[in-house]
């Protein structure tokens, strides 16, 4: 559907790419989320695919056809911008028709469809109130309707909600999910909340640094990240650093900071290669005993919080290292408070080794 | 009660001053409009309504419609230089917006009466452009470049373009640039969304502007005065002469107020077309 191959953008006065060098398959129908940290090069690149921007090395492709030198009026796609820029000299409904006003379609036609659009977003009845009297929320829906009564191969969202407050934010970030399911209109949405983007997308790009660290489900994304950057960014991680000291039968026996040596299901690592992996607070374990069947660690307790559904527990390695624990509230913990020696244990498939 | 007495006393100084400096001022106007020249040039107590009589002679409605017709080029000229000037300052940069703003004010510290000699030495039949052309072989014989229609026009535009620019770029600057992202988005190629987005969001700029230009440019009278030569005579220096040639203060504040009046109208027609108050800050 849309294509980005190898694309680069740099702005001038500043000594950093802003892209250096994206690819990117956008499928027919899919809900596909940028995300990453402000400056991470995400707004840049949807404004590239709407044309606002060129690329300076690369190309987009969008239905197969090579749209890089095409001005964003040529493109078949729609932007939902982060401040919304409704009219402010048009009232809701010609906001709504100027893109159908523009291509000349008949006016009754415009007035069909206008009105059905406002009817999806739920809008009726707002056809003659101006932008400034509208609400937020509001404005949002209208820009949605303004944009996708245009039929767009890809619709935009540039940051939609950022301007919303969070109750309205999560009511809309299912709205637009819901939208999305009953248009089928391809969506690529950009956004720096992790939650947000968990929440809505079929498949995630994770973007840094101008780069792209990793495409995948909110599942993989979250169970299998491939970089440090996507282990740290997506949610809570405990990351450990080691140098591998033997390969045996697919396992790495790799010495981490504080000289415990633990082993881990790896291939394509050598010894004496720094090594690097993820698990999840949720997947690790505290035990008063060592269990010989899983890697352990040896640690001291330091403090168990209770924030409502889950518990959080700290401890620490020998080395001052700290790692979370995440527990369900309620059980009886296998780890009673108050003990200080302690082990923390996973299974070995919950630990992921990513690229440092 | 109180809160209000506090406001009266806080706007008590602008009332003062208007009264003072504007409407006194203005009331003699309309007072020595209405009374008769005395036989040398003094004012005689006499009411009379022939002053405003006089002025329907088609002499003088030629002249007011001169006027007119001229303000209105004037203002038409700095419109269509104007716009495309305040559109690209609103445009540049914005480290070079103010030293763009301040090239358009800079002449203004040079007198005006010295600004307009010195289009005449550029203009007049052995002026600068003149002479050049003749010693490129352009032409042959001297253009007649002032004390014309054209000249006076030159010289109004020449000293009214920023009256028009800079209201101009303060409603273009303001305008949000994701408008007309926006426009193009929706599929409005640059002309259409020229039309559609910036035009009709910077019209109060374009009314500021218009107006700013139209009103002044009646009531100048020493551009028409020494470019326009004897040939051109409009209402700004027909007053002018009434008062100091001819001497016939009576007759010269009976123009004055019908000037008065066509500015109050336009102010009207400004304030009725533009909308709402917040377009008159400009003012």
């Amino acid at each position: 559907m849309v294509k980005l191959d190898n694309v680069v953008k740099s702005f001038s006065g500043e000594k950093d790419a802003a892209i250096k060098g994206i690819s990117l398959d956008i499928k027919e129908g899919e809900f596909l989320t940028i995300l990453g940290p402000s400056g991470c090069g995400k707004t840049t690149t949807i404004r590239i695919i709407a044309g606002f921007e060129q690329a300076d090395k690369g190309s987009v492709l969008i239905n197969g056809k090579d749209v890089s030198k095409k001005a964003p009026y040529e493109r078949n796609v729609n932007t939902v911008f982060q401040s919304y820029a409704l009219f402010p000299h048009m009232n809701v409904f010609d906001n709504v028709a100027f893109g159908l006003t523009i291509k000349k379609v008949q006016k009754r036609e415009i007035r069909d469809r206008v009105l059905n659009m406002l009817k999806i977003v739920q809008m009726e009845g707002y056809e003659d109130k101006m932008p400034d009297q509208l609400s937020g929320g509001q404005k949002q829906r209208v820009a949605i309707a303004r944009a996708i009564i245009n039929d767009p191969k890809v619709l935009l969202l540039d940051e939609p909600l950022g301007a919303l407050d969070l109750k309205l934010r999560r009511q809309m970030q299912l709205e637009l999910k819901h939208l999305q399911k009953k248009l089928g209109i391809t969506f690529l949405f950009v956004t720096h909340d992790q939650e947000e983007a968990m929440t809505m997308s079929d498949r995630i790009c994770v973007m840094n640094n101008g780069l792209i660290e990793q495409v995948g489900t909110p599942k993989e994304i979250y169970e299998k990240p491939r970089t440090r950057f996507v282990a740290d960014f997506i949610g809570d991680t405990n990351i450990f650093d080691g140098t591998v000291t033997g390969i045996n039968n697919g396992y790495a026996s790799v010495k981490l900071e504080d000289n415990q040596i633990i082993d881990l299901t790896c291939k394509n690592t050598d010894v004496n290669k720094n090594l690097c992996f993820a698990v999840r607070p949720e997947r690790l374990k505290l035990k008063s005993s060592p269990d010989p069947n899983n890697p352990f660690l040896y640690a001291t307790f330091k403090e168990r919080t209770f924030i409502g559904s889950v518990s959080k527990t700290i401890v620490t390695l020998s080395n001052g290292r700290e790692i979370t624990i995440s527990e369900q509230s309620g059980e009886n913990y296998a780890f009673p408070s108050g003990i200080n020696k302690a082990y923390v244990t996973w299974n070995p498939e919950d630990a992921v080794v990513i690229k440092s | 009660m109180i809160k209000s007495k506090g406001a009266l006393k806080s706007i008590s100084p602008v009332v003062i001053w208007m009264l003072l400096f504007f409407i006194v001022p203005l009331f003699l106007v309309v007072v020595v409009s209405f009374m008769t020249r005395g036989q040398y040039g003094d004012i005689q107590y006499k009411i009379t309504s022939g002053n405003y009589a006089k002025l329907l002679n088609p002499l003088y409605i030629r002249i007011l419609w001169n006027s007119i017709l001229i303000s209105a080029a004037t203002m038409l000229l700095c419109l269509i230089f104007g716009y495309p000037f305040a559109y690209f300052v609103a445009r540049s940069p914005k480290i070079y917006r103010p030293i763009l703003l301040m090239l358009i004010i800079l002449p203004f510290w040079t007198n005006s009466l010295i600004r307009t000699y010195a289009w005449i030495i550029l203009l007049r039949t052995e002026g600068i452009i003149n002479t050049y052309l003749l010693k490129l072989g352009i032409i042959k014989a001297p253009l007649t470049l002032l004390y014309n229609n054209t000249a006076v026009l030159i010289g109004m535009v020449y000293m009214m373009f920023p009256f028009m620019v800079l209201p101009l770029y303060s409603s273009i600057e303001k305008l949000d640039k994701s408008l007309l992202e926006a426009a193009s988005d929706l599929g409005a190629t640059p002309v259409r969304a020229f039309l559609k987005v910036t035009l009709p969001l910077t019209k109060p700029g374009i009314f500021s502007g218009c107006l700013l230009v139209f009103v002044p440019t009646l009531g100048y009278f020493f551009i028409p005065d020494l470019m326009g030569g004897s040939k051109i005579i409009l209402i700004s220096n027909l007053i002018k002469n009434q008062f100091l040639s001819a001497r016939n203060w009576p007759f010269g504040s009976a123009i004055s107020v019908i000037l008065i009046v066509i500015m109050f109208v336009t102010l009207l027609i400004y304030i009725k077309s533009g909308g709402s108050k917040d377009k008159m800050e400009v003012l």
